[in-house]
């Protein structure tokens, strides 16, 4: 493995991986900083720069825009009470409240350090399980895989927001978008309406600018100009987050597994993850009481975990080719546009893949701290800039991005279609994610199910004889029906309450 | 009744929202779903047999995705009936500048449709500036600033830097 790990590290020979690093890096706490652009829209925006590169080139300088963002989330949100993404939602509890005390510099040196802490640690725990889990899968059949993209759709589509049908609707929609085009075993057309365009397929980086960036554009349409936001002066030392980082170590160690361990579980993601530790944090801590009032504490527990979150993404995807969170999703999308399948073989193959990526994360911590630490001032005036302006160019990028994915316009269309559909999809409150997910991973599904009914002669009881295929479809099983059961509860608990 | 979406602040978009509750736009959606997965259903029915009895044929998946996809959606629709028929507490839905946004998807299809007539840096150019109007912005220099920088960006990147023959 040392060897894999230099390997690795070797690649920062190059210097355009120097450069897609630092601008990966730039461009997260770019989108991170401005309200209502996460990861998702932005590695989905990335993704058509990414085209004329080297695969290693463009997943370094992805992946530290995955992170960056989610450093540059809590920056609009410790400034201007307004979280940049949903996983910072936790940090401006108490970043907020630090700056109405004048001590908005401390609140975002403790974020930005916390954060690298939390990275840094996370992928010591990406490396030490996700090989070995790699290795572990190597062992599955086409019933292990098909449960477990079952288990990862069903986790995705139960915890998202809003009611787990909702979420199997959306997973149906994703998967009914990935049957269109030649059935891999038989090559006879499906659903494409006799248009040779449809054959390969609906193109997914096409699809992922549509739901994720366009979808974006109509809601800041909709939302009109903002209202000017005024943001804070910096004020406070640089130096005491240094020394505040020092004391909490324990706090961000804890919060740090907390988000590993959960960002790891399909779904969950860095909010969840961030949520938990402040809540572990707040249990745990000798002031509770400051937590939500300005408590140093809060805003490191929950940078720690929703960043070491990105690392715990990371590692279903890698190891196993199972993206565990929307962003992932989008991360699969831009490995396969180069060729790279993620999985147990990825290790095998492109060993260079996994190991950059890992070195990246280290190499990148240093890197996105000084960019943070540095840029403070800047990152506070990117959330001022005009929504107007940025709906002007999300939608641009999404026209040229689509048009140079295939250099047609077919999937300038799709991504057209797309938008609209996800926009519609979010009125009414149906999860995206699931989509994209059941699309990305619809096709190794089905593949894997008819593969196991051939090796079994057609007999379905072939589902029911490996007891891991047992376990995860249970899991599968449990993702949708304890959320329902959940639902159904407060809605009996409801109609009591009408009634009496 | 709780409003999920509180009352803007803002003074000229208020007579511009529509507001729904939530399960009628649930409602809605559903009959769509189940439409578009009854079409589905029916073109996966009419795909080919399998070859053999151990396969399930080309269209054995999508079948098993629109009949689980129909369930949800039946469940999520009779959630939302039933949800009225009690008179719960409801969530309202805000549909804020529809208007804009009907304007916008226009603009977005025409966008496309001149993409390859006109030029693609072109089409960007006048879709950015129409998109920022669209969107509310009245300030000249930003309405003028915003689209030459992202056509100089779009240039340098796409076709100096990658090479991309844009039309």
């Amino acid at each position: 493995m040392l060897d894999h790990i230099l390997l690795g590290f070797s690649a920062f020979g190059d210097p355009m991986i120097w450069a897609a690093l630092v601008f990966g890096a730039l461009m997260g706490y770019l989108i991170g900083a401005i309200p209502g652009l996460g990861p998702s829209l932005g590695v989905a925006l990335l993704i058509p720069f990414t085209y004329g590169l080297d695969p290693v080139v463009s997943i370094v300088g992805l992946v530290a825009l995955y992170a960056a963002a989610e450093y540059g989330g809590a920056i609009s949100g410790v400034l201007i009470n307004s979280p940049g993404t949903a996983a910072a939602v936790a940090t401006a509890w108490d970043g907020y409240p630090l700056t109405k005390q004048g001590r908005a510099s401390e609140a975002l040196g403790v974020s930005i350090l916390a954060s690298g802490v939390g990275i840094f640690l996370s992928t010591a725990f990406l490396i030490a399980t996700a090989v070995p889990l790699s290795e572990f899968a190597l062992r599955f059949g086409p019933t292990e895989y098909f449960a477990l993209a079952l288990v990862g759709l069903s986790l995705v589509a139960g915890l998202s927001e809003g009611s787990p049908m909702k979420g199997a609707v959306a997973m149906g929609i994703g998967l009914a978008l990935a049957t269109i085009g030649l059935d891999v075993q038989t090559g006879v057309p499906r659903f494409t309406g006799g248009e040779p365009e449809f054959f390969e397929g609906l193109p997914l980086v096409p699809v992922l600018l549509g739901l994720y960036a366009l979808s974006e554009v109509l809601i800041m349409i909709e939302d009109g100009p903002a209202d000017k936001v005024r943001n804070t002066l910096l004020t406070g030392g640089m130096a005491a987050p240094f020394r505040l980082v020092g004391k909490l170590k324990v706090v961000i160690l804890r919060s740090t597994v907390i988000g590993y361990i959960v960002g790891v579980i399909p779904g969950a993601g860095a909010s969840i993850a961030s949520f938990i530790s402040y809540a572990v944090s707040k249990r745990f801590s000798k002031t509770p009481e400051l937590f939500g009032k300005g408590a140093v504490e809060g805003v490191a527990s929950s940078e720690s975990a929703n960043n070491s979150a990105v690392s715990g993404a990371l590692a279903p995807l890698l190891a196993l080719g199972i993206p565990g969170s929307a962003t992932t999703a989008v991360l699969i999308g831009a490995l396969n546009i180069h060729g790279i399948q993620p999985g147990p073989l990825l290790f095998t193959r492109n060993p260079e893949i996994p190991y950059t990526i890992f070195a990246s994360l280290w190499i990148g911590v240093p890197v996105m701290v000084l960019i943070g630490l540095l840029g403070i001032r800047l990152w506070a005036q990117v959330a001022n800039i005009p929504r107007p302006a940025i709906a002007a160019i999300v939608a641009g990028i999404c026209f040229v991005g689509a048009y140079a994915s295939e250099n047609s316009m077919f999937p300038v269309w799709v991504m057209l279609a797309c938008g609209i559909m996800g926009y519609v999809l979010r009125k009414m409150r149906f999860p995206l994610a699931p989509v994209i997910l059941a699309m990305v991973l619809g096709e190794m599904m089905e593949t894997n199910f008819r593969r196991a009914l051939i090796t079994a002669r057609g007999d379905w009881t072939v589902f029911f004889t490996s007891p891991l295929t047992v376990v995860l479809l249970v899991v599968a099983a449990l993702a949708f029906l304890l959320p329902g059961i959940a639902i159904l509860r407060s809605l009996s608990r409801r109609v009591r309450r009408a009634q009496t | 009744m709780s409003a999920e979406m509180p009352e803007p602040p803002g003074r000229r978009f208020d007579a511009e929202i529509i507001r729904q509750p939530l399960r009628l736009l649930e409602i809605i959606g559903c009959v769509i779903v189940i439409g578009v997965f009854g079409y589905y259903l029916r073109a996966a029915l009419s795909l080919p047999a399998p070859f053999n009895d151990m396969d399930i044929g080309a269209g054995g998946f999508p079948k098993l995705v629109a009949v689980a996809t129909l369930v949800a959606t039946v469940l999520v629709a009779l959630t939302a009936i039933v949800k009225s028929l009690l008179r719960l507490p409801y969530t309202l839905v805000a549909l804020k500048r529809p208007v804009m946004v009907l304007l916008a998807m226009v603009a977005l299809v025409v966008q496309a449709l001149l993409f390859t007539r006109i030029g693609a840096l072109a089409t960007t150019g006048l879709f950015a500036l129409l998109t920022m109007l669209i969107c509310g912005e009245r300030r000249l220099p930003h309405l003028i600033a915003s689209p030459v920088l992202l056509v100089g960006f779009i240039y340098l990147v796409f076709v100096v830097a990658f090479g991309v023959r844009l039309p």
